[in-house]
This record gives C-alpha cells, structure tokens and sequence, in this order.
C-alpha cells in the first residue's frame, strides 16, 4: 500500500464523509421534556384574563363611535335608539316577502332607514371586520 | 440520516409556531430531529459524553425558553447549534469533568493492544481512526469540522454559529484538514509497520 498524497487525501475524504452521529441515551428526550416541567407550570400558573384590558378598550372605542354615529345620522323625529324596533318588524315583513317572493318588497322598503342604520352599521361592520382581523393577527401583543 | 434533517426545514416554522401555541408534542418532534447532530456537536467539544449529554438536554431547554426570540431569519438549525455551540464552549471553560471518556478509554485500549483494531479500515474502525483525527484538534475546529462535513452547513451559517467570520472558517478548514492529513499519514505508517 503506497502511502501517496492522494490516497491519504482519499482516506480522509471517506473517514470525514461517512461519519455518522452519536447517539443519545434512549430517554434523552424524556429527560428534555421533564426538564421543561418548570416553565410549563410557570406559563399554567400565570393569570390571563378571557378579555384583556386592550380589548375593553377596544370594546369602549367602538361603543362611543356607535354612539358618535348614532348623533351624526339621526332620524327626523326619534333618536336611533326609537327606531329599530319599528324597522325590526318592517324587517320581518320583508323578509316574510321574500319568503313569498314578493313582487313588491322593495317597496315596502322605508329609504329614511337607508343612512341612520344601514350606512353606519355597514361602516361599523367593515372596521369591525378588520379589528378582529388586526386582534387576530397580534393575540400575543393584546394578551400581555 | 443527515437527508432527514435537510429535507424539511420548512417543517420547523410549522412545528415551532404550535410550540408556541402550547404544543409540547411538536417540541418533541423538534427534540427528537436534532437530537443526534446536538449531541454529537456537544460530544465533539467536550468529548465527554456525560457531559455533552447535559449540554445537549440544556441546550434544548434554552430553546424552550427563547422560542419566542427565533426570528426565522436564519434556519432554524443554525439557531439551536449556535444555542449547543455556545453551551458546550462555556462548559468547557467553565468546568470539564475529569472524568475520561468512552472514546477516550476505547483508544487507550486500543494502544494497549498494539494497535490491532485498525489494522482493517472497516467502518467500527474508520470510527475510532476519525476520532483520534478529531481529538488532536482544537474544539472550535472539531465543530467547524463536524458542521461542514456531517450536517452540510455552509460556512456563512457556520459562521453565524460560531461566530467566526466566515473567510476565517475557509482558512481553519483548509488547515485542519491539513492537519487531520498529517495526523492520518501516521496512522497509515503505522498500520504498514505493524503489517510487515
């Protein structure tokens, strides 16, 4: 056997090449786990509360622009809080039109309802929309 | 083996995100993927493989506890052998038990018996010669050399592990091989004399 450059080069290209990983002992992932009991029971014992106080605050921004809404699109005669009662049962009968395929639903439509509610719910449900979507997104940051 | 490890490195973002939801069987998963290349890098540092245990086992609660600070701008094995890295050197400044390992007891058997074991390169053999290559080295070395060759890192994430820049980790490769080169050449001589 000739002890050239080459074949020592060889050598070490196969030794380096098919080596192959230590084993652990059979339990080592057990001890890991187990190792981890004490922050597991750290993050179980740490009060979070279901909503936190970012979302009561969210919940109070969009009460006041329901109510900013409220008093920007009144209705001629009655506060916001008057109407939907009127307009539920106005709502019912349409939708009891519909049912009937009514020829002449929309007209049963009242137009004053059209931007005291529609409009501002319709804006209301939009931001909502992506408020949830932005709580959603960041729950670690509105969990804190 | 070391395909298994290669092959699905997106999977980790999967199973470290339901970590992060609380998944304990996800970070099992994790533990159970890596935990021979965590092992065998903290064994070729500390060679000793109580110790390279514990270092492993830490190794994997710092990245428990740290999850949260992975950023998925490197792999995800680039952050855990930096994690194992930095353990396994401080380990060894810090306290080196003087206790001799296997290897260790196996090559000084192997002395003891005139060297008859490596008269055949068969694979137990190439084994035991690699590890004495590995332990005339530095231990930053055996872990360059342990990431390149057995985990295909490249050397910017060797770099990134090791914190060496990576023209540097270029110069150490191509000098410890050398030396590995001429550590294996004494090794040959010496199975050629004891045949004739």
């Amino acid at each position: 056997m000739e002890l050239s450059d080459k074949n020592i080069t060889r050598k070490l290209d196969e030794l380096l090449k098919h080596q192959d990983y230590e084993k652990v002992t059979e339990d080592f992932s057990d001890k890991v786990l187990s190792g981890l009991h004490p922050y597991l029971a750290d993050v179980k014992s740490q009060y979070t509360p279901l909503i936190s106080k970012r979302a009561w605050i969210l919940v109070g921004v969009l009460l006041l622009i329901l109510f900013i809404l409220a008093y920007v699109f009144p209705s001629n005669t009655e506060t916001w809080f008057d109407i939907p009662l009127d307009y539920l049962s106005g709502l019912i009968e349409n939708t009891k039109s519909i049912f009937e395929i009514s020829s002449n639903l929309f007209n049963n439509l009242d137009t004053s309802f059209l931007f005291p509610v529609i409009i501002p719910s319709f804006i209301l449900l939009i931001i909502f929309d992506r408020l949830i979507h932005f709580v959603m997104k960041n729950r670690s940051f509105f969990l804190i | 083996m070391r395909h298994t490890i290669k092959m699905d490195q997106k999977d980790d973002r999967y199973y470290i995100s339901k970590v992060l939801e609380g998944d304990m069987q996800a970070f099992s998963y994790l533990v159970d993927k890596y935990k021979d290349m965590v092992f065998t890098l903290a064994f070729r540092i500390l060679k000793n493989r109580e110790n390279a245990e514990e270092v492993a086992q830490d190794s994997f609660v710092k990245v428990y506890q740290n999850l949260k600070k992975f950023k998925s701008k490197s792999k995800f094995s680039t952050w855990l052998y930096r994690i194992v890295y930095n353990t396994a050197i401080s380990r060894v400044r810090v306290k080196q038990k003087p206790t001799m390992s296997i290897d260790e007891q196996n090559y000084f058997e192997i002395e003891d018996e005139k060297q008859n074991v490596i008269k055949n390169f068969d694979i137990e053999n190439n084994k035991m010669i690699l590890q004495r290559l590995l332990n005339k080295l530095d231990k930053s070395d055996r872990a360059i050399i342990t990431l390149y060759y057995l985990d295909e890192c490249k050397i910017s994430e060797i770099a990134e592990i090791t914190g060496i820049n990576s023209s540097n980790i270029k110069v150490k490769l191509h000098r410890t091989r050398k030396k590995m080169q001429e550590e294996l050449h004494k090794i040959m001589k010496n199975e050629m004399v004891g045949i004739s």
